[in-house]
């Protein structure tokens, strides 16, 4: 894998899986766009990334994502990933739960020159509300 | 095939939190520690209104008698 796929990689891993916040400045353009069916506007810039990971991670303050998989086409990057961290932190108004979870996604990263410039990310956000009991984990039958 | 309604592929236990794949074979054993931590998070609204309602008794006159007895009694 080349050097866009391994800025994906520390992405996921570093800024969001370790809570390493500054790299936000290294990999992440400052007009970057972010897009997360999680979050209620687009994600702007490096704080932008690091005030998304810095929410997650208050929620899961032990949260850590691993990276299972990356495909680089020219200068977009696919990245599958799990994360698994427990939710001890208020998340969408949900209080903390204690519970620990396990969610996967898919995130495809846009570089240029060097830097992420857009970013497209859809997450298991239905199985994450199942396992925290927000949701139903079973439709109940008559 | 009739599509059905999506479930994950990992639960939390319900004794102690951990996360656990639902297809695994082997019998998921809970830990201590976690257990510990799991139910101080699930009793923790409790524990904030029992602090919260043993301050407010202390603000009693009641409350103020009963701990100035217990320095005098210490």
């Amino acid at each position: 894998m080349g050097k866009n796929a391994d800025g994906s990689r520390r992405i996921i891993e570093e800024i969001f899986g370790a809570g390493n916040y500054e790299l936000t400045k290294e990999l992440i353009g400052a007009d970057a766009v972010g897009h997360d069916p999680a979050q209620p506007a687009p994600i702007n810039g490096p704080d932008g990334v690091a005030a998304s990971a810095r929410g997650y991670r208050d929620a899961f303050p032990d949260l850590t994502l691993t990276v299972n998989q990356q495909i680089a086409d020219g200068d977009y990057v696919a990245t599958r990933w799990t994360a698994k961290g427990t939710h001890k932190g208020d998340l969408f108004g949900i209080a903390p739960t204690g519970k620990q979870t396990t969610v996967t996604g898919i995130t495809i990263d846009q570089w240029t020159d060097g830097k992420v410039a857009e970013s497209w990310t859809n997450w298991d956000t239905l199985g994450l509300l199942q396992q925290l009991g927000a949701v139903p984990a079973a439709m109940q039958t008559a | 095939m009739p599509l059905e309604f999506p479930t994950p592929d990992h639960m939390p236990c319900p004794d102690c939190g951990a996360s656990v794949p639902v297809a695994a074979e082997e019998a998921h054993e809970c830990d201590d520690e976690r257990q510990l931590d799991f139910r101080l998070v699930e009793l923790g609204p409790d524990i904030a209104r029992f602090d919260d309602d043993l301050a407010a008794w202390l603000d009693t006159p009641d409350g103020r008698f009963a701990c100035f007895m217990a320095q005098y009694d210490r």
